[in-house]
């Protein structure tokens, strides 16, 4: 069955440990879902990745009924797993705390291709290395 | 109910190329919650030649090409307040999972908003952030919470019962049982197909000689549900004590004799359940198989509910290695409920 779209939004939540406050009220309350239907079910389909916040893409329909998929890691979480670091710098351009070679910055963009922009993984690789160099990771040559 | 708790929401404009590095900027900086609304997600779904959705041509146009961001800041007093993120995605520290929830500082909103445009400069040496235009307001509670109730009609719930929203009204036809549910924040609209299983279920076997317990009640639904189908005893139990006081006030609306509480299966007041319902979770469900048993009365039927249909062969197998006898397994949707009868 075709179902119409009326809404959609993305969210970056704790995998397992969604509630009813914001960003998730706020966002689907505005498109009249079921803010406690929804936090159930992605509590209990994200359950083994607690620990994580995974990026979550909600879709409405026309009935007030709505999927969601969730969506691979984002590229700093990825990164920061890469160079084994907690936070990126808040001084990028100053103080850097890791490094990373292009080729890493490669394997993410194969992860990351789908759920990107980007029309091909070196584009991508190139999205990714910006957004380490913007937490103030040293990208290397290899 | 709707408490009267605010946020500030802070609004950036960007592109899709610096939103995982805006997203993650303001999580360190201790955001509660991060939403993204970037129009290339909503194409990618609307051109998936899999993809059953479709959208008017307004819409479309309307998603524009540059990527919202919006990150929440509870108030508190006139400060805001920031999390520790480390707290959320560090698991591992014992000392930073006990102090996870504690506010780590709160900061005035001029001070956080001067902080995102200054770290939004740094990564625009980067990455290309567009216009990184930053707006903040302030967000009430009342202003979602109950926005989705609007479409929360009266619907029959199994072949006798129907489900009306103490806000609706409904005038009962012959032979039916209108039950009125306020769900509030806790689960249970009768809605999901967990939910809706189990009240099919129910109505067919409840009678005026059970003994009913619902553990993990909820909204309290099926707790109601049984006591207007006329069991003899009905006990709730959920350990979430704000769904206690949404269950008291569904059974308080109903005029329904049902004994409710906070607590787990090893606060159940009887060992002789006819019938106990527990719409749950896999994992929870798995760990409680063994207890059942002994609030069950010989013969007992036990209902459960919540199952996720890749966990369903393992549950089965579970109970019937416990001795359980599956009487009726069902599936709705991606989900699946077993009535199993103990030995």
């Amino acid at each position: 069955m075709a179902k119409k779209v009326t809404g959609y939004i993305k969210l970056q939540i704790p995998a397992g440990k969604a509630t009813p406050a914001p960003p998730v009220g706020p966002a689907l309350g505005q498109h009249s879902v079921n803010i406690p239907q929804f936090v159930k079910e992605f509590n209990e389909r994200t359950a083994k990745d607690v620990g994580m916040i995974i990026p979550v893409v909600i879709t409405v329909y026309a009935d007030r009924s709505y999927s969601f998929i969730t969506k691979t890691p984002p590229v700093p979480v990825l990164l920061k797993k890469a160079c084994n670091v907690e936070h990126g710098s808040g001084k990028p351009n100053r103080e850097k705390i890791a490094k990373i070679p292009f080729s890493e910055c490669i394997k993410i963009a194969q992860i990351k291709l789908q759920d990107s922009n980007a029309s091909d993984v070196e584009s991508c690789a190139r999205m990714v290395a910006g957004t380490a160099r913007s937490m103030g990771i040293v990208v290397t040559d290899d | 109910m709707v408490s009267d708790s605010k946020w500030t929401v802070f609004s950036i404009k960007t592109t899709g190329e610096a939103s995982d590095a805006v997203c993650d900027m303001l999580q360190e900086l201790g955001a509660s919650g991060v939403s993204v609304s970037d129009p290339s997600d909503m194409r990618a779904i609307l051109e998936d030649p899999n993809s059953l959705a479709f959208a008017d041509d307004d819409f479309i146009e309307s998603l524009g090409s540059e990527v919202l961001i919006q990150a929440y800041f509870p108030i508190i007093g006139s400060m805001l307040q920031a999390s520790d993120p480390s707290g959320r995605t560090s698991p591992g520290s014992r000392e930073r999972e006990l102090y996870a929830d504690i506010p780590r500082s709160l900061f005035l909103q001029e001070d956080i908003h001067e902080t995102i445009k200054s770290r939004l400069s740094n990564i625009a040496e980067f990455l290309p952030i567009g216009t990184g235009e930053v707006t903040a307001s302030t967000l009430r509670e009342e202003e979602w919470a109950d926005n989705w109730k609007k479409d929360y009609k009266a619907f029959r719930v199994s072949d006798r019962v129907i489900v009306c929203p103490s806000w609706e009204e409904y005038e009962a036809g012959e032979g039916e049982i209108v039950i009125r549910m306020d769900p509030g924040s806790a689960f249970g609209t009768g809605t999901h197909e967990t939910t809706a299983m189990c009240a099919e279920i129910i109505d067919r076997i409840v009678s005026g000689r059970d003994r009913v317990l619902d553990l993990g009640c909820g909204s309290g639904i099926l707790s109601v549900l049984s006591s207007k189908l006329g069991a003899g005893y009905v006990e709730a139990i959920d350990i979430d004590r704000s769904a206690v006081i949404v269950a008291s006030g569904n059974v308080r609306a109903n005029n329904a004799d049902v004994y409710v509480h906070d607590g787990v299966l090893d606060d159940a007041v009887r060992k002789d359940y006819s019938l106990i319902v527990a719409n749950i979770i896999a994992d929870v469900l798995t760990d409680l198989c063994p207890k059942f048993t002994n609030y069950l009365a010989p013969g007992g039927l036990l209902l459960i509910s919540g199952i996720i249909d890749h966990r369903s062969a393992d549950l089965l197998n579970t109970y019937k290695t416990d001795g359980y006898e599956c009487v009726e397994a069902n599936k709705k949707g991606d989900w699946y409920s077993f009535l199993f009868r103990r030995p």
